[in-house]
């Protein structure tokens, strides 16, 4: 049975690899991420799992969003896991995540943590590179 | 008080009273349950982005309005 994931106000260990777990259900069943990262949110002191989806420029976010919660309600058979509320979608046109991809490659920032950090201009607050 | 100093709609939602009713409403309800992840997207600061396509605006714009599983009924 799966457990809930408890997504907490600091960065678990258990959160990370439920992220990575959902990312390969994910695109198992062929949604395509461009970018994928905890991201903090200071004003609700919270971690949210955010996937930059080209499909929501074109198909719009309801659609990801029915997308990632069949997937997550067939990983969990019925069970709370990760809970699609702590997800979000972004457009990989989105001003993050074209500074993620213009700083280096994603590819080097995978699995790297960055706090307090000034990208490009933009500031993050807590950001948690997936892929 | 200081919780209701704030622009991000799920921590408004427990100062509101409304967390457990949200909570029961995520668990049995898809509809309400896709309606609310766009609707909780918004930011303030979305009014700086210098685009948002039309199919994210009617998007958001359903997931609010809609009658029985919107985030504006009751």
């Amino acid at each position: 049975m799966a457990e809930a994931v408890l997504v907490t106000e600091y960065l678990t260990t258990s959160m990370i690899d439920a992220g990575n777990q959902l990312l390969q259900k994910l695109e198992g069943s062929g949604l395509v991420m461009d970018a994928a990262f905890w991201l903090y949110h200071s004003e609700a002191a919270e971690w949210r799992l955010t996937l930059a989806v080209p499909d929501v420029d074109t198909e719009g976010p309801k659609r990801v969003y029915t997308r990632i919660l069949e997937v997550l309600r067939a990983q969990n058979g019925g069970h709370p896991g990760l809970s699609p509320v702590n997800v979000t979608v972004l457009s990989p046109n989105a001003t993050l995540v074209r500074v993620l991809a213009s700083a280096t490659s994603l590819i080097a920032l995978a699995g790297k943590r960055l706090s307090g950090n000034r990208l490009n201009g933009v500031y993050v607050d807590d950001i948690y590179i997936l892929r | 008080m200081h919780d209701v100093y704030t622009h991000d709609l799920t921590k408004l939602l427990k100062p509101a009273g409304l967390k457990a009713a949200h909570d029961q409403m995520l668990k049995s309800n898809i509809d309400f349950n896709v309606n609310w992840n766009i609707v909780k997207d918004w930011s303030e600061q979305d009014r700086y982005k210098p685009v948002i396509t039309e199919i994210a605006s009617k998007d958001m714009y359903a997931a609010i309005v809609d009658p029985k599983n919107g985030d504006c009924h009751g």
